[in-house]
């Protein structure tokens, strides 16, 4: 095993790796809420915030297989909308809903192009600067990090250390044009009407393993050494979701790697992480809606899950984030899925 | 080669999805950001056509056209501007006539439909 030493040795070392921006959201309000399997507060949570127009910035969700928690993590510019959501679960009993954390900051970086390196040295750099991290979640370009308010600007900062970009040569760069730029697109949220919701375009993966693992905080940055691990064998990530555990003692990840890599993985795990529990469900497919303003408007998760849950497909996990919606599927239900999605939404020319 | 296009857009996977699309087709493709990075680049490499997005940080994508517009080196790249302000959002100060006020080329209101896009681009190029 690294020590400590070895390991910031190694980062320094390492080329930073050119990316072409960040994007940040503060002040976002965000609940994580978790079942016992048999219970999914998915379509529930969704419908409620689009039933009250609430905006969604982010949303993540584990299906809970396995036996496992179903966890369902969403984000929104205020606290306001959990608050009857909350009382009405309370009073059901049937979920715990976690901690409602009023004022986290979302962090994306992009394009990452699926690549492990990215992540890895995104959740290595955060990580190993003792920042808490409350969860991930990947879109077809980007990958993004929630963290509390107080940690936002030395996450960013942190940024610098292993990535670079072209047009800002350092943190204060970033800082000066993020601020000038806050209230850009406040006018048109809420703004939207369309009878059916368009899509720029629906893209998707086949023949991919969904990989589940429980880690405490104090080894994410292994994790992230992991994939570090994982890029070295050329191997991709296309879909990753992580959010806080029940029990609030770590983080709950949720990734799909292709099925041809699977040996590398297990070996992978069991080696760098024998005491972890894994769960492997595969082949699985990730399908990918990109579309006007879909971090910003409401009720456009709501429909997606909905349409699933109608054609009974179950999506194994979701994330919607920046400008896109990426959902997981059984392979057997990849043919079905797109009837499901033309139900409701409008899909231009064909899937790639 | 094909011909150079490059795409301004601050939303990351609106700049992937298109790129994809574009370079699908045989175009060759730019990305940039936002609007300032979108000046450098126009200013490092000249492309053969630009798809401006307007809502975008440090500099938008009207005031982007207009300069492009207004300078003889770029003139005469043409540029579609590609945005959110459409029919589909009725209440916001950013208007069509603003749009055409800055003598871009063409000017599609998202969502656009892909084939469009492409079709649109295409079309200064036969």
């Amino acid at each position: 095993m690294p020590t400590d030493g070895a390991k910031e040795a190694g980062r320094v070392l390492m080329a930073r790796i050119r990316l072409g921006g960040i994007k940040a959201f503060e002040r976002q309000a965000y609940l994580t809420s978790a079942c016992r399997s048999g219970v999914d507060v998915l379509r529930d949570i969704c419908s409620r915030l689009a039933a009250e127009r609430i905006n969604l910035s982010l949303l993540t969700h584990i299906s809970g297989n396995w036996g496992h928690w179903s966890i369902t993590a969403v984000g929104t510019g205020d606290a306001d909308g959990f608050s009857s959501y909350i009382h009405w679960k309370e009073s059901h009993g049937e979920c715990t809903v976690g901690k409602l954390l009023r004022d986290v900051s979302m962090i994306s970086v992009f394009p990452y192009h699926q690549r492990l390196d990215v992540i890895g040295s995104l959740l290595s750099t955060v990580t190993g600067k003792g920042i808490r991290l409350h969860g991930l979640a990947s879109s077809p370009s980007a990958v993004t990090v929630l963290v509390s308010a107080a940690d936002f600007k030395a996450s960013v900062d942190g940024l610098f250390d292993v990535f670079e970009f072209p047009t800002y040569s350092s943190p204060l760069d970033w800082h000066a044009a993020y601020r000038d730029k806050e209230e850009l697109l406040s006018e048109i949220i809420c703004s939207y009407e369309e009878a059916l919701i368009k899509v720029y375009d629906v893209a998707s993966h086949n023949e991919l393993d969904l990989w589940k693992i429980n880690l405490p905080f104090s080894r994410l940055e292994d994790f992230g050494e992991l994939l570090l691990a994982l890029h070295h064998s050329e191997m991709r990530m296309p879909f990753l979701v992580s959010k806080t555990l029940p029990e609030e003692t770590g983080l709950c990840f949720a990734f799909c790697v292709a099925t041809g890599g699977r040996v590398r993985v297990k070996e992978l795990l069991e080696r760098r992480m024998p005491d972890r529990e894994c769960c492997l469900s595969g082949p699985v497919s990730v399908f990918f809606l990109h579309g006007p303003h879909f971090g910003d408007r409401y009720g456009i998760a709501s429909t997606l899950v909905t349409c699933l849950d109608n054609a009974k497909i179950v999506p194994l996990a979701v994330s919607c984030a920046v400008s896109s919606m990426s959902v997981v599927v059984d392979d057997r239900d990849s043919q079905r899925i797109m009837g499901a999605l033309r139900s409701s939404f409008l899909i231009p020319g064909r899937e790639r | 080669m094909g011909k150079y296009v490059l795409i301004v857009d601050d939303d990351p996977d609106m700049v992937e999805t298109v790129g994809m699309m574009l370079e699908n087709k045989g175009f060759e493709v730019g990305k940039a950001y936002d609007g300032v990075e979108g000046e450098a680049s126009i200013r490092q490499r000249r492309p053969d056509l630009v798809v401006l997005d307007v809502m975008m940080p440090r500099k938008n994508g009207y005031v982007l056209c207009a300069e492009l517009k207004k300078d003889k080196a770029t003139r005469d790249i043409p540029v579609i501007l590609l945005t959110a302000v459409g029919e589909a959002v009725p209440t916001t100060t950013y208007s069509h006539a603003d749009g055409m006020a800055t003598e871009a080329d063409d000017y599609l209101p998202k969502p656009v439909e892909s084939e469009v896009l492409v079709e649109a681009i295409q079309r200064f190029f036969t």
